[in-house]
């Protein structure tokens, strides 16, 4: 930005100019010389995808660099230039002036003080703060979380354990705003919540920053959230901003290649199913699981609780048919990945029956050994953490070799099986050199696909998905939904698991809602998304970012 | 949900991780290599008989012909050193190769099985664990007058459960990630699952063990022999020279310092070599070749 | 009221798990090779008339259990009986040697404590630097170091060469003690020291890089607060875990640097009873430090509950 008059560049609130971030050891640069600024009370969102520096960009902002990367450039804040503060003064800019929002509200409380302690340690840590009474400091206390919306009188001497995420969100609101900063830099603040909550907070971002005329420096993934959020959207990729604008005008006429890409990788939630299902509903089912139900039983130990985090099933009834791509969808804690397990055989449901190519999979440990060898070809599975799916001491064509050998009653010979694993590699799109790598030199997409080769190489009839997606950036998601779609195509039937509606829209034919273990609305995909009966899916239809500041309450 | 980016915690360390351990892996390789050589050949090494008492001089300091002078019965301090060598390290050895095989065999068992067959080994492993190793040891041998090699025995079932904890947790790690359930949903068998799945896993977490194990044996075994326990009085052991030529810090202080020193630097270069194995494996592991 | 429940249950534990050691105990006179009255006879001159004391005296004559239960029941009456050896009293004995063997291990711990644990959470969130360095190649020797060789090289350093410490000897009065047993603390404490170091260090540098600290940074908190109550506090929680491993360790660390220093405590009064299969002191010193670690362990406990909020819900609801 080159003619900006000097007197109303000193009026901004936060001018960056130049800013680099660099890894010291290996002089890699991280953030590549960017600039940008925020107004006051402006809201501006800075949009990338992982590795693209943005959360670096906040953490240098606020001389909170992780050891071993250095950051150069002029900050200004307030037209005084900061670049140059001490950690002493920096601290005193901190939560005062300069406040920091992060991504996992699991992790960003002290788990061993109460929500009142994080409140009254930052209230306390100002001058006029630790002159405070303690009725005083209460009171300041109670009217603060009023602000984000917490009335509850008991939630100060809550410790984070037992609050939700969505609370614990607005907890740490609360505190990063303790101190009334001019500037709120929000770090992914809803990436790690639930749809329903991710939209409960994003909203009451957008009110509190609005009363307070505070400016907003958003950092995010989602277009759609920055959209709908932001005036302003910076897009970063590779350590530089490519694009800035507003929304309207980046939606409608994007300049940069790569904003473009994102935008068309960005479903919308309107997209439908490419290819329409070969069957009808009417086609003989492949897989009926009938009235499951799986308790757990209460640990004895708090530890494992959080460890487990499995939730139960009652009485759930579904059926795919095959040809037809049935999707699960629901929240966290709703079952849906239980349910995969326990088609999978790595549960063992407490009732019920679950029918798949004519075998009874409710019992796994029954089967006999031929029997077990038809499910385990019959169905497959892709799990959603990319990075441990794959056993880090193999190659990829031993893990892929190793699935050949389990599916095959005879032996097939050294050259029929490297010519298989070539084959599934390039059904999924990757190069035969990925053959003899390690998972560990592969990229999630990568490893999700070697993930999809697998199971194929079992030859099955379903494939799970569960969240097969959601660890993935909007770009490599579209690729690996490419790959889902041409398995489809060859006649795989997708049971497909994720929260997210737009993704459900997008590939399957069927859709089941299930909320806290039960199936709460079933049909075929466009009447439940269409003509949805129960609240639990209006709810979660209405927390679908669209992109218009509509979506979080008025203009 | 992805974290947007996850930059390398403590960036630096990583880059200079070959600069924080410098010439100590090389030094400490030497170390373990010459302990090892002289525990084979230390008694032909030797200058002079261990055991060839000279009461002409005794408690003599360093000279041409006693490089680290003699004990009260004029025994050479040097060739005792060389000597005692296998009785401090093989021991150990044997101990600690004990304990990594039945404890890396609990810890699959325990941490794969589960159930009923986990409950009663971690029941009696904590049991065991929770008691002093050493103590029990000292009494038990002590009141048995046993000698070397029921010294190494109870201490390999004393030390056991300490090993079977660690890699059971190890395993039990690696248990819950997607690529054993996956190889699962393959339909690859238990045995199979254990030995080729998961041990390479856990392969980093055996190596130190078994290091530490070593060095743990060798402090116990030494510290009987210190107390008069284990192996017969006057024999050339370090532990024992400790004992016996208490007295003679003052007129040669070699007599202690010698086996002293030894002690200390061996146990020291292993934990050392296993500290940086486990981290070079750990490396390997995670990175492509 | 759930935690008097609470107690009760882990005293009751605890009880439990001493009358099982007591069993294993009482059959050590069992196990040792000779005879029950040659064991319990010693060096004594036998003769029909002596054998029958002891036999009397120990109720030879009845079953194993009831001997168990008289056996039991005079040491929980504090009636120790006496030395099959020298003929004292084992209550004096013990009360005797232990105050010294208490003072050396209290003093070890002191040193342990305020050494290791400030420089392994300096290692740890100066992380990388040659402080950090040098902590770290400081207690890799340290934690591999057995206590009575570190005892004879400070022994022959500053007890010999030097000459600034006593060679022997326990000293009257808790200056001059404490002057006598500075060697055989430091000898005793450095082990734990760099277990306490190194674990200190390790959970710093996963605290220091955790959320919270960052998020308590990001609001300006004073360093004192983002160190203590963020930092300190939460890297804490496994080194309490470990505390009563580290009791066992002083238990048998005790036994060996006592030796190294004669100094006459719990630990030489241990080798002297088994080296002369003193079989009556080896077993009231056995109890006594299985009491002593099932305390540590309580104690570890209790901090748990004192520390973690997450355990306090367990434990309390």
């Amino acid at each position: 930005m080159p003619d900006v008059d000097p007197r109303q560049r000193a009026d901004r609130l936060l001018d960056v100019e130049g800013l680099t971030v660099t890894h010291v050891g290996s002089g890699r640069l991280l953030v590549d010389g960017i600039g940008f600024h925020v107004e006051r009370g402006e809201s501006v969102a800075l949009v990338g995808e992982s590795g693209s520096g943005k959360s670096l960009t906040a953490r240098a902002l606020m001389a909170l660099l992780p050891r071993g990367l250095a950051a150069r450039g002029r900050v200004r804040f307030d037209g005084n230039e900061v670049s140059a503060h001490g950690e002493r003064q920096m601290m005193s800019l901190r939560g005062q002036h300069l406040g920091l929002l992060m991504q996992d509200p699991f992790t960003m409380l002290n788990p061993l003080t109460t929500a009142g302690t994080h409140l009254a340690e930052t209230l306390r840590s100002t001058t006029e703060g630790a002159s405070l009474d303690r009725s005083a400091l209460d009171a300041d206390i109670a009217r603060r979380l009023e602000e984000v919306g917490v009335v509850d009188p008991a939630v100060p001497d809550k410790y984070p354990f037992e609050l939700s995420g969505g609370m614990r969100q607005r907890i740490a609101l609360a505190t990063a705003l303790a101190k009334d900063p001019e500037l709120l830099i929000a770090d992914e603040p809803t990436a790690a919540l639930d749809t329903t909550t991710q939209r409960e907070v994003l909203r009451l971002l957008r009110r509190v920053q609005r009363e307070r005329e505070m400016g907003l420096l958003l950092i995010t993934h989602d277009l759609a959230v920055a959209f709908s959020l932001c005036e302003r959207i910076m897009v970063m990729k590779a350590g530089r901003i490519v694009e800035v604008a507003d929304p309207a005008t980046l939606r409608s006429s994007a300049r940069d290649p790569y904003t473009t890409r994102l935008l068309a990788a960005d479903l919308s939630f309107s997209d439908a199913r490419r290819e329409p299902a070969a069957r009808s509903v009417d086609a003989p089912p492949l897989l009926e699981v009938r009235n499951l139900s799986k308790d757990f039983p209460r640990p004895r130990r708090l530890r494992r609780a959080a460890a487990q985090g499995a939730s139960a099933l009652a009485d759930v009834s579904i059926t795919v048919t095959e040809g037809r791509s049935l999707g699960l969808v629901g929240e966290s804690g709703s079952g849906k990945s239980t349910l995969a397990r326990c088609i999978l055989g790595l549960e063992t449901p407490t009732s019920g029956s679950i029918r798949l190519d004519g075998l009874e999979l409710g019992r796994y440990g029954s089967l006999a050994k031929a029997e077990l060898r038809q499910a385990r070809g019959a169905v497959q599975c892709v799990f959603q953490d990319p990075y441990s799916t794959l056993n880090p001491a193999h190659s990829i064509s031993f893990i892929l070799t190793e699935a050949i050998r389990h599916r095959e009653t005879d032996e097939l010979s050294r050259e029929e099986e490297e010519q298989e694993v070539l084959e599934l590699l390039d059904q999924v799109g990757l190069p035969a050199t990925f053959a003899g790598r390690r998972p560990v030199a592969l990229s999630g997409g990568q490893r999700q696909r070697v993930a999809i080769a697998r199971s194929l190489a079992m030859k099955p009839r379903l494939l799970i998905c569960d969240e097969a997606l959601s660890a993935l950036d909007v770009s490599v998601r579209a690729q690996v939904l490419d790959v889902l779609e041409a398995v489809q195509a060859r006649g795989v039937t997708l049971l497909f698991i994720t929260h997210d509606l737009a993704v459900a829209r997008k590939v399957t034919d069927d859709l089941v809602v299930l909320y806290r273990g039960k199936v709460v609305e079933a049909g075929t995909t466009a009447e439940v998304l269409d003509n949805a009966q129960h609240d639990h899916t209006r709810s979660l239809l209405a927390a679908v970012p669209t992109g218009e500041p509509a979506w979080l309450g008025g203009r | 949900m992805m974290p947007p980016e996850a930059p390398e915690h403590d960036a630096s360390a990583v880059g200079s991780r070959s600069a924080r351990w410098g010439v100590l892996v090389p030094v400490c390789v030497a170390v373990t290599g010459v302990v090892v050589v002289l525990a084979v050949l230390g008694g032909w090494l030797a200058p002079q008989d261990p055991d060839h008492q000279n009461l002409l001089s005794p408690a003599a300091g360093p000279s041409s012909e006693h490089w680290l002078g003699t004990d009260d019965l004029g025994r050479d301090i040097f060739s005792r050193i060389l000597t005692g060598t296998r009785s401090a390290v093989v021991g150990p050895i044997v101990a600690a190769i004990g304990v990594t095989i039945i404890g890396l065999l609990l810890g699959l068992l325990a941490g794969f099985h589960g159930g009923r067959l986990e409950a009663v080994i971690m029941r009696i492993v904590d049991l065991v664990y929770a008691m002093p190793a050493l103590l029990v040891i000292i009494v038990l041998i002590g009141l048995f007058s046993g000698g070397y090699w029921a010294a190494v025995g109870v201490l390999v079932l004393l030390a056991t459960p300490g090993t079977t904890r660690i890699l059971r947790a190890a395993v039990l790690a690696q248990r819950g990630l997607p690529y054993v359930e996956a190889a699962r949903t393959v339909g690859v068998s238990n045995r199979r699952l254990i030995f080729v799945h998961v041990a390479p896993n856990v392969l980093p977490t055996v190596v130190t063990s078994f290091l530490l194990e070593f060095v743990g044996a060798l402090v116990a075994l030494s510290a009987l022999s210190f107390l008069g326990l284990g192996v017969p009085p006057g024999s050339p052991d370090w532990g024992r020279m400790l004992a016996e030529n208490r007295g003679l810090l003052e007129l040669n202080p070699w007599a202690v310092l010698a086996p002293a020193l030894m002690l200390m630097v061996t146990a020291t270069a292993v934990t050392v070599l296993g500290d940086w194995l486990y981290e070079r494996f750990e490396k390997a592991r995670t990175s492509n070749d | 009221m759930r935690l008097a429940l609470w107690l009760g249950g882990r005293l009751a534990g605890i009880a439990l798990t001493l009358l099982i050691v007591s069993i294993l105990v009482f059959g050590i006179l069992y196990v040792t090779p000779g005879s029950a009255e040659q064991v319990l006879l010693g060096t004594r001159p036998s003769s029909p008339e002596t054998l029958a004391a002891i036999r009397e005296r120990y109720h030879l004559d009845e079953s194993v259990g009831s001997q168990y239960v008289h056996w039991l029941s005079s040491a929980v009456r504090l009636d120790l009986g006496e030395s099959v050896r020298s003929g004292q009293d084992i209550s004096t004995m013990l009360s005797e040697r232990m105050p010294v063997t208490l003072f050396l291990a209290a003093y070890a711990a002191l040193i342990a404590g305020v050494v290791g644990i400030p420089a392994g959470l300096v290692a740890g969130i100066r992380s990388g630097t040659l402080t950090d360095r040098a902590i770290t190649v400081a207690t890799t020797i340290c934690v591999s170091a057995p206590s009575f060789v570190v005892g004879f090289l400070l022994l022959y350093a500053f007890g010999v060469a030097l000459d600034w410490f006593p060679n022997y000897g326990t000293g009257g009065g808790l200056v001059d003690r404490a002057w006598h047993l500075t060697l055989p603390a430091v000898a005793l404490a450095l082990a734990p020291m760099a277990i306490l170091a190194r674990q200190t260090r390790a959970s710093a540098l996963k605290v220091y890089h955790q959320d919270f600290t960052t998020f308590a940074r990001a609001r300006g908190l004073p360093r004192r607060v983002v160190l203590g109550r963020y930092a300190l506090r939460n890297s804490s929680l496994p080194v309490v875990t470990t505390a009563g491993l580290v009791v066992g360790y002083f238990l048998t660390g005790t036994v060996l640097v006592e030796q190294v220093f004669a100094v006459p405590g719990i630990g030489t009064l241990m080798i002297e009873s088994v080296s002369t299969k003193d079989v009556l002191v080896v077993q009231m010193l056995a109890l006594v430090i299985a009491l002593f670690m099932l305390s540590a362990n309580l104690l570890a406990d209790l901090g748990h509950l004192a520390l973690d909020p997450r355990v306090r819900k367990g434990v309390l609801g």
